[in-house]
């Protein structure tokens, strides 16, 4: 079942002479519960991609579709509630709010929905990222690995139909770098999350059924990995 | 350093550096006039003490002790006002900073700049600031000078003193380049790359649950009380200044309010009908060629002259009255002792009064000439609010009382005063007799004053006899003359005026507050930019959004206004109790209902209107670039 389809998208940044063309003429799709690796250079046009799949910018031609939707026809506040509930965005920086502890971070999209807080689907998340000690800890009593497993809670506690992730072990170390992705190859087996995973790193791409290969805002190459 | 990084960067930075430019502006204004204030209120002190004493200088009375805290407080507040809005602008540039120093750019090299910065941006700003205060100082003094004439007896004017405009420049100048030296030193003390990723933000290690807040205003109410829980530091001044001035306007105004309606209630409404003017003349001998020209003038209803002499007796225990006695008269006031022979001294306080004031006080018909007001407060079974009185003397017993070294037999019994503006001295055996009467007794107790109680027909005449009763007075050299209405309408002066320097220092510190709020909202609009791209990133709408800054408005709006009346409904309670005044006496006559009103609406609309911009801003920043933002780790 296809999950996202993304027709002929073109990104255009600047003006006149300053123009850059960050992504020319993409088309691709994804299938409900893949787990697809988007690699290329650094200004090759992956983060755009992932940006302009998780609503937060806006293509300048082209079509993308969650679930048979399309994305840019909804206007600031349907974005946000699409944002909201059919995406799981993952930062490098994790994104998380200061002010708010970890349980409160990760049910914070909930909260905004007005949705009542399932705590049996919480505390199996928290233990599943091994959290579960760290409830009541703000982000800055966290290492950068713990913070990342909030963020990737945060992202999961909705079960959106896509969770996206912006080079999510681009800031840390190699062993919890190969934490997180165990956790996220775990979600996408356990929880049949579609995943999209934007990296430079080609050992992390292996891991991931299919990778997009992306060069000068161009797909060169779209191949599974097994 | 200028020309490689501050003069491109003020270039480029026009909205920043409005903001800077407009602050300097109205702190250097306010600083400006607030010191022009103190320094002309100072100088009428000192010419008010000259005048009284002959010698230059200031006497440090509560007036001036009160102007001096009220002044320190007001720049105080400015200080921190330009230094916190500085700051602000000062923070957002830390990581931009840390840059330059990754590159080569040594701490000195970086201060320098910043200062360098601060004059440029600053100087003409902070200049044409303390102009227009001065400006403002002296509308201020002209309306303080027009509508404080009737009450002094003096000529008042506006004065300046350039060692103010030199102070107000100086503190203005000095305190933006501390407030530039500060970032620069917190530079110093961090490594770059430091600086680069974690200068734009403080890092959050503690915040506050606030379940009831939450429980009550939601998700969007937690997000926001977290939020100003977090940044309180750097709102501290705007919401301490605005709740200064809303509790202070709301609390003194109350209390003069108060304080009016017990002078209303406790005097003029109390003498309405027993006096209109009060000649007071020294000496001990009245005239009665004044006396008859002041009763045959036009549209005077009456006139009672009296003295007071001052005497004590001792009165046998059993002249008291049975309930005096039954209480024992020890008991009422400590001032009775007792002395040999079972008896008590007592002052006794003599009212003498014309002839035909006397007569009229007890009666044509009646020959007594010695009248005792026997009536005395039975303070042990009522309060002081609500008295209850009591006889003092036995009235079926022939009382014969010895003053002075003669007896004088009390051959009549009141339980009033004559219609006079004295009240009946407390604890004391109050006599009234005739001028002809006391004569006869040939004391030589001495009155230090006569007194000429006038009322008048009507009301409207009072000008016109003031006029006429000042031009019969022209021949008696040493003599007081008081209007009723005068002192009425003077009394309601005092208080517009006092009201007005309160409306004054609100407006200040409001202003103070507020300029404060917008600081806070608009010079720090990067940092609550990334704030927000955060909770936009997981879905906030702006709906959302304008709730969350909804939320934060009002509780920074309405925080010191709740507070204000939660602390004044106690107090007020507390004070109409102590001043025997009904709360719907107050609330009808003299709570200042509407100033309050329209302080409320001036804080909550202001601090609508920073929320407002700053949540335009917010809701229509670039989210790709605020999330994109690397400062934006932990």
């Amino acid at each position: 079942m296809e999950i996202l389809k993304v027709e002929n998208l073109c990104k255009v940044y600047g003006k006149d002479s300053n123009q850059v063309q960050a992504l020319n003429d993409i088309s691709f799709s994804v299938e409900k519960g893949e787990f697809v690796a988007v690699i290329g250079q650094s200004g090759s046009g992956k983060s755009t991609l992932l940006h302009l799949i998780g609503g937060v910018d806006k293509p300048t031609s082209g079509h993308i579709f969650v679930d048979g939707q399309d994305v840019y026809k909804k206007n600031k506040e349907q974005l946000a509630i699409f944002r909201r509930r059919q995406v799981g965005l993952i930062y490098q920086f994790y994104n998380l709010i200061p002010v708010l502890n970890v349980v409160e971070n990760m049910t914070l999209p909930l909260k905004l929905d007005g949705q009542k807080i399932n705590h049996a689907r919480v505390n199996e998340l928290l233990e599943v990222l091994g959290l579960a000690d760290r409830k009541q800890h703000l982000p800055s009593q966290l290492s950068g690995g713990q913070q990342q497993r909030v963020s990737i809670g945060r992202a999961l506690i909705n079960a959106p139909a896509l969770v996206l992730a912006d080079e999510p072990t681009g800031n840390l170390d190699s062993k919890s770098s190969q934490e997180i992705m165990e956790l996220l190859k775990y979600s996408n087996k356990k929880y049949k999350q579609t995943l999209i995973v934007i990296t430079h790193d080609e050992n992390i791409a292996l891991q991931a059924d299919r990778i997009i290969r992306i060069a000068d805002g161009k797909i060169v190459s779209d191949e599974k990995t097994y | 350093m200028w020309n490689a990084y501050s003069a491109g960067y003020i270039k480029n930075n026009k909205t920043g550096n409005r903001f800077i430019m407009t602050i300097s502006f109205l702190a250097a204004m306010m600083l400006s006039l607030v010191s022009g204030l103190f320094y002309n209120l100072w100088a009428d002190q000192v010419k008010q003490t000259a005048a009284k004493s002959g010698t230059a200088g200031v006497e440090f009375t509560p007036v001036v002790i009160a102007y001096i805290v009220i002044f320190t407080l007001a720049c105080l507040a400015l200080i921190m006002m330009i230094h916190h809005a500085f700051a602000a602008t000062m923070t957002n540039r830390i990581h931009q900073l840390g840059i330059l120093q990754s590159i080569g750019a040594t701490p000195r090299q970086i201060k320098s700049a910043l200062v360098n910065e601060v004059v440029v941006l600053s100087l003409p700003a902070v200049i044409a600031g303390n102009i227009v205060g001065i400006g403002l100082c002296w509308a201020v003094m002209a309306f303080i000078i027009d509508s404080t004439a009737n009450l002094r007896d003096y000529t008042l004017t506006f004065t300046y003193h350039p060692i103010v405009f030199i102070g107000s420049f100086v503190f203005s100048m000095l305190t933006a380049a501390i407030s530039a030296w500060i970032p620069a030193r917190k530079l110093s003390r961090i490594a770059p790359l430091e600086a680069i990723r974690y200068g734009n933000e403080p890092v959050v290690k503690k915040v506050k649950k606030y379940r009831i807040h939450s429980a009550v205003f939601g998700i969007y109410g937690a997000l926001a009380r977290k939020s100003l829980f977090v940044r309180r530091k750097a709102m501290r001044v705007g919401t301490m200044s605005i709740f200064l001035a809303v509790f202070a306007c709301i609390s003194i105004l109350n209390m003069l309010g108060v304080s009016g309606l017990s002078t209303q209630k406790t005097y003029f409404d109390r003498y309405k009908n027993n006096w209109d003017f009060l000649v007071t003349v020294k000496g001990d001998t009245y005239s009665k060629d004044l006396l008859n020209v002041i009763r045959n003038t036009e549209d005077i209803a009456g006139c009672i002259v009296h003295r007071i002499v001052n005497s004590d007796t001792k009165i046998p225990a059993d002249l008291l009255s049975a309930d005096v006695q039954k209480l024992g008269l020890e008991n009422l006031s400590s001032s009775f002792a007792v002395s040999e022979a079972d008896a008590y001294n007592t002052k006794v306080p003599i009212f003498i009064l014309d002839d035909k004031s006397f007569a009229e006080y007890h009666g044509e018909a009646n020959d007594a000439n010695v009248v005792a007001v026997n009536i005395i407060w039975d303070s042990v079974n009522s309060e002081r609010t609500d008295r209850r009185y009591i006889p003092f003397l036995n009235e079926s017993k022939e009382i014969v009382l010895n003053i002075n070294g003669k007896d004088i037999s009390v051959s009549a019994f009141g339980d009033a005063l004559p219609v006079l503006r004295e009240e009946l001295t407390q604890y004391a055996l109050t006599l009234v007799m005739s001028e002809s009467h006391y004569a006869s007794l040939g004391f030589d107790l001495v009155a230090e004053e006569i007194v000429y109680t006038l009322k008048m027909t009507d009301e409207s005449k009072n000008d016109v006899l003031e006029e006429k009763l000042r031009g019969l007075l022209e021949t008696y050299p040493d003599y007081a003359f008081e209007s009723r209405m005068q002192e009425l309408a003077d009394e309601l002066q005092i208080q517009q005026g006092l009201r007005m320097i309160v409306y004054l220092f609100t407006g200040i510190l409001t202003c103070i507050g507020l300029v404060n709020i917008f600081a806070s909202t608009l010079g720090q609009i990067h940092q609550r930019k990334r704030e927000f791209a955060r909770y936009f990133a997981v879905g906030l709408t702006p709906k959302g959004a304008a709730k969350i800054l909804a939320r934060e408005a009002a509780i920074v709006a309405f925080r010191p206004i709740l507070l204000t009346i939660a602390v004044n409904i106690p107090l007020m309670a507390v004070m109409l109790d102590a001043g025997g005044i009904s709360a719907d006496d107050f609330i009808a006559q003299r709570m200042p209902l509407l100033p309050a009103l329209l302080l409320f609406a001036a804080v909550t609309g202001f601090v609508a209107l920073a929320y407002y911009l700053g949540g335009k801003k917010i809701c229509n920043m670039n989210l790709i670039e605020a999330i994109r933002d690397d400062t934006l780790s932990m």
